[in-house]
């Protein structure tokens, strides 16, 4: 009994990915001990320890969403990607209507729902769901189509598309821009991952890069702006990439913040100025701005164990995926990997002015319950492929099904 | 990790079989090596700022900038010839407010609040929409109206504003008389310029209010107890007609000349002077303001505050004027004129030292003869031109002795009326030519003969005058007759120390008006001011030195006690041009003026000044002049006493008087030499 009990454990043990958890781990720490430096330096209504607090709170409820989550299998969860896609999107519907007005009137996003005092903003959990229905019709799609030419991935480019339009048109009204660039990051990866042919996703690409450049050139030249102006863009819109160029230049508002940001990064130098030591007010930096903490206090050693985290965890993601060897759960994890890298990519980058400014969080780092709980729910749908993919071990096919 | 990733490609490239799932291995690799990549961009951009800028960065956070504040300091005073205040300042304790740097109006709406609570300014100036800007500064309550707006979440932030704006203003909002208060204070702090002080409450500071706020200060950042300064005129507002006043805190700069004093130095609530003096002299007066350097950090936190420099009063004007005999003057010119009436439109004097061209008493009133009202304007001796009459005639004989068509020895002519095809022009004694006597040119300005004028007039144009004949002369006796008047500063600026001197009228010079040429000889042509005939008096009293007239003796500082300080600069005796002449033809004039009141002629035009002691010479003057269609006369005077060795000059003119007022100048000379006599100096 007790020897078998052992090795039930030794069993289950090995079906739990320690790797993910301990990143996990380490960057809910950074998180936590960033928010309270935060808290400590600015004065805002809100106690330290409560936001501490609020902030565990919101992990544990995400840790039990995770346990949740890894009961699941993979046909289980092939079945709820369809419930879940569409229940998500009806919440993103409702929260046009049932917003919050306070939210509203400080960010001009009509994405949280807001009861009492707690807040929970939809587009964060529809993230996990999306992923699991574009994984699903992805996985049918290259049932259907088992050779990969121009057509079959013509026809799931369309599919994508039809899948990923409902959810940016509600974003695009929520005026949320950030969290729908979310989206169509987590789309592009799957659309590469799906096996799209080269010769379609190459142009695609390319054609992408050229509009991008294109545009970037055009608002920063005098002449580009008229004619931008001209086809109904209006000049403040061109102030955030302006501030994104020259920081140095326009220090109120947006530049300032910004600006701050930058300082407070750059002045921590190689070493930082250490745990709980900050010079550089920057605004919304329990937030948002979280990088900042990290950069100021730990400099650039902090920043890059930081980043090497993400890495690490994105590495133990991709494991699993050969591990499993499951085509729906390649196109999930591919989903998970996306959401997080362009969320850490997005947010460093805009906090040291690579990237232009957008209201974007660090995952398992920045304050705020909704897009913990949607990552912590990545990491679930990650860890229930570890947990059972004991199922294909003695399957020897060394491709994925 | 390396080998499994080159496992799987290796899979991959074993498996290339188009089926679906094959090529997930590569392409999942591919997205690895994506992340990768931008793992290495986000480090790549974290040390250039961190590594390679960090030491800039570094420096940028722990710089601190210095900005200089500033503090008004006392405007300086006015003094008179004696020392006495003409202008002071009065002290007030005040309520000041400096707002700091990137303060926001939520911090001002704290503060404002806190301070209204143990201060109470009047909310006589507040607008409607600095109370809806209080009222919405308050974040809260924003919140709350902005929840009351139907569809607010479709507006844009600035747009919401506005609805809120809107809203308030159709509501009936009921605002406390302590809201009110608060919202004053507010919309004084908000308009101030960061790191300038401006005051929340300048006068009527109650003591109860300093003590309460003296208490409370550190709850409100940028709040102070000091003091503010208003003129104050001791000696009676009467002088602010010379004077000039000062614009206030709450009126700011004058408008158009804004950007010209901000250029200067100046803040838009700066006290300025606005008019006379206190314009004239603005940069003497004003002072340098108190300077402090504020360092303050990368994040506009103030680190440190050094005086740079404490401030210094501005330094203080020393007039010529005598502020007792100023009023005295002021009152008597005022009484002349109550006792005129008629069409009578004013009277103006002006009182100088004939030596160094100082101003001692300098008065005018203006009358509205349909209101009768009226008003002292001490300017109106300096810009109102009137056509003076007989006053130049000593003038005209200086100009023709200088010309050479009279000499000292040779300058008798005869008094007749001039005879002009017909039109006659003549004496007052000698209207029809019934009383033709022979004048010289001293007898000439004692009997005040306008005939003898016009025929000096004529010779220096070169004219041969037939009675009867026409006026064939030259425009040029125009120009000639003016140049010498000019000599003597009538006709041109006198070059007085305050603003909006007149040069007085010209009249037409042209061939038709030809006939005027002889008028302009005798004083009924051109316009001058009082200023002018002064100085041309002045001019003749001196011995042929024409003086720029000045009020200002010196300009003084400030003594321990806040008095007078020592001398830093004064004015001294500008001559502008010296007359050509000999003492002999100087003697001529001095002769005649000093007959006009001691001679023996009959004819003696001002006989019953005489009485004045030390004896007077002087030239009066009666201009034939008409108010809307109705003939009045001008009387004026000019004179200088002692007879010998003059110290003082009066001139005045009384414009528009009722034909039977004759004497009106020559009693008001009288009351104005023994005011003088008494009241500046001791009868020699």
């Amino acid at each position: 009994m007790a020897e078998e009990t052992r090795e039930n454990d030794g069993e289950i043990e090995s079906r739990i990915d320690y790797g993910i958890i301990f990143c996990v781990l380490m960057l809910a720490i950074i998180g936590l001990a960033s928010i309270y430096v935060a808290a400590s330096h600015d004065t805002s209504g809100t106690s330290i320890t409560k936001q501490i607090i609020s902030q565990l709170v919101w992990y544990i409820i995400g840790s039990i969403a995770i346990a949740v989550i890894m009961q699941f299998d993979s046909e289980q969860l092939w079945k709820i990607a369809p419930i879940a896609y569409w229940g998500g999107l009806l919440l993103l519907a409702l929260v046009l209507i049932f917003y919050s007005r306070g939210y509203y009137l400080q960010t001009g996003a009509r994405s949280w729902f807001a009861i009492g005092p707690l807040t929970f903003q939809p587009s964060e959990v529809m993230k996990p769901a999306f992923i699991l229905m574009l994984a699903r019709q992805v996985s049918e799609h290259n049932r259907d189509y088992p050779v990969h030419n121009a057509r079959s991935g013509w026809i799931l480019i369309g599919k994508l598309i039809m899948w990923l339009a409902p959810v940016a048109i509600l974003l695009k009204l929520q005026n949320d821009f950030g969290t729908m660039l979310v989206f169509f990051a987590i789309t592009g990866g799957v659309a590469l991952v799906a096996g799209i042919t080269w010769k379609i996703l190459v142009p695609a690409f390319s054609a992408i890069a050229i509009v991008g450049g294109t545009a970037l050139a055009l608002v920063v030249s005098d002449a580009g702006r008229k004619i931008l102006e001209h086809v109904g863009f209006q000049s403040y819109q061109f102030d955030r990439v302006d501030t994104w160029l020259h920081p140095a230049a326009e220090v109120s508002n947006e530049g300032y913040q910004l600006w701050q940001s930058m300082k407070a990064i750059g002045s921590g130098g190689i070493f930082g100025t250490g745990f709980n030591t900050s010079h550089v007010y920057v605004p919304v930096r329990e937030s948002d701005m979280v990088f900042s903490v990290v950069g100021e206090n730990f400099g650039f050693i902090g920043g890059c164990i930081l980043i090497f985290l993400y890495f690490l965890l994105i590495y133990q993601m991709i494991r699993v995926t050969f591990d499993t060897k499951n085509v729906f759960y390649a196109y999930i994890s591919t989903g998970v990997i996306m959401m997080i890298l362009f969320h850490v990519f997005e947010n460093i980058g805009m906090s040291i002015g690579l990237l232009p400014l957008t209201g974007i969080p660090l995952p398992f780092v920045s304050q705020g319950g909704s897009a913990l709980i949607g990552n912590l729910i990545g990491i679930g749908l990650i860890m229930s492929m570890r947990y059972h993919y004991r199922s294909y071990m003695f399957s020897r096919n060394e491709k994925f099904k | 990790m390396k080998n499994i990733l080159n496992n799987l490609l290796n899979k991959n490239k074993t498996n290339q079989k188009n089926s679906s799932g094959s090529q997930i291995p590569f392409r999942l690799n591919f997205l690895f090596i994506i992340v990768a990549v931008l793992f290495a961009v986000l480090i790549g951009q974290l040390a250039y700022l961190q590594v390679m800028y960090g030491a800039k960065f570094k420096a940028e956070v722990n710089r601190t900038d210095s900005t200089v504040e500033t503090k008004n300091v006392q405007r300086g005073m006015v003094f008179d010839s004696t020392g006495r205040v003409l202008v002071g300042n009065k002290v007030h304790q005040a309520i000041t407010y400096t707002k700091g740097v990137n303060t926001l109006s939520s911090e001002i709406y704290n503060t404002a609040t806190a301070l209204g609570k143990y201060v109470t300014v009047s909310t006589k100036t507040l607008t409607k929409r600095q109370m809806a800007d209080f009222y919405l500064s308050n974040p809260t309550t924003l919140k709350r109206i902005e929840q009351k707006i139907p569809n607010i979440s479709q507006y844009s932030s600035d747009s919401r504003y506005d609805k809120a704006l809107k809203y308030l203003y159709s509501h009936d909002m009921n605002y406390t008389d302590q809201q009110k208060n608060d919202a004053t204070i507010f919309a004084k702090m908000s308009a101030a310029y960061q790191l300038s002080t401006t005051y929340i409450k300048e006068t009527g500071v109650s003591d109860k209010e300093i003590a309460e706020v003296g208490e409370h200060l550190t709850s409100m950042p940028g709040v102070k107890v000091g003091t503010s300064w208003t003129r104050d005129y001791p000696n009676g507002d009467s002088i602010k007609s010379i004077i000039g006043t000062v614009s206030s805190q709450k009126s700011g700069l004058p408008s158009d000349r804004v950007n010209e004093l901000l250029a200067q130095g100046y803040s838009r609530n700066d006290s300025v002077g606005q008019s006379y003096l206190e314009k004239q002299y603005e940069s003497v007066l004003r002072g340098t303001k108190s300077q402090t350097e504020v360092e303050t950090t990368g994040n506009n936190e103030i680190t440190k505050e050094v005086t740079k420099y404490a401030g210094k009063k501005g330094d203080n004007l020393q007039l010529t004027i005598n502020a007792s005999f100023q009023k005295k003057l002021q009152s008597l010119v005022r009484d002349a004129e109550e006792g005129a009436g008629g069409y009578s439109t004013g009277t103006y004097a002006v009182v100088m030292n004939p030596n160094t061209g100082g101003i001692i008493g300098i008065a005018g009133v203006d009358r509205n003869p349909s209101t009768g009202k009226i008003t002292n304007n001490a300017l109106g001796t300096i810009n109102s031109s009137i056509v003076m009459g007989s006053v130049v005639k000593g003038a005209t004989v200086s100009g023709a002795l200088m010309s050479g068509v009279i000499t000292p020895t040779n300058s008798t002519l005869t008094d007749s009326p001039i005879n002009i095809g017909g039109v006659k022009k003549a004496s007052w004694f000698n209207k029809n030519g019934g009383a033709n006597i022979a004048v010289d040119a001293s007898t000439a300005l004692e009997v005040s003969s306008n005939s003898y004028m016009m025929q000096l007039a004529m010779k220096e144009a070169k004219f041969n005058y037939v009675s009867g004949g026409a006026l064939n002369m030259s425009t040029k006796s125009f120009d000639i007759q003016r140049g010498y008047f000019n000599q003597f500063g009538l006709g041109v600026k006198t070059g007085v120390d305050l603003p909006g001197e007149s040069t007085g009228l010209q009249g037409a010079s042209t061939k038709k008006y030809i006939g005027s040429a002889l008028d302009l000889s005798f004083g009924n042509y051109d316009a001058y001011t009082v200023m002018q005939v002064a100085q041309y008096m002045s001019t003749v009293a001196n011995g042929g030195y024409r003086l720029k007239p000045h009020v200002l003796a010196s300009i003084r500082g400030t003594s321990k006690n806040g008095g007078l300080g020592s001398v830093e600069s004064s004015v001294t005796p500008t001559v502008l041009n010296k007359i050509d002449m000999t003492a002999a033809q100087r003697k001529v004039v001095t002769d005649g003026l000093y007959d006009v009141v001691h001679g023996t002629n009959t004819y003696k035009t001002g006989g019953s000044m005489s009485s004045i002691s030390p004896s007077i010479s002087a030239k009066t003057g009666t201009a034939e002049t008409f108010y809307k269609g109705t003939s009045t006369v001008t009387l004026s005077l000019a004179s200088y006493a002692p007879s010998k060795n003059p110290q003082v000059v009066v001139a005045l003119a009384m414009p528009n008087l009722s034909t039977s007022a004759e004497s009106n100048n020559m009693d008001l000379a009288k009351k104005i030499y023994s005011a003088y006599w008494s009241m500046v100096q001791a009868k020699p």
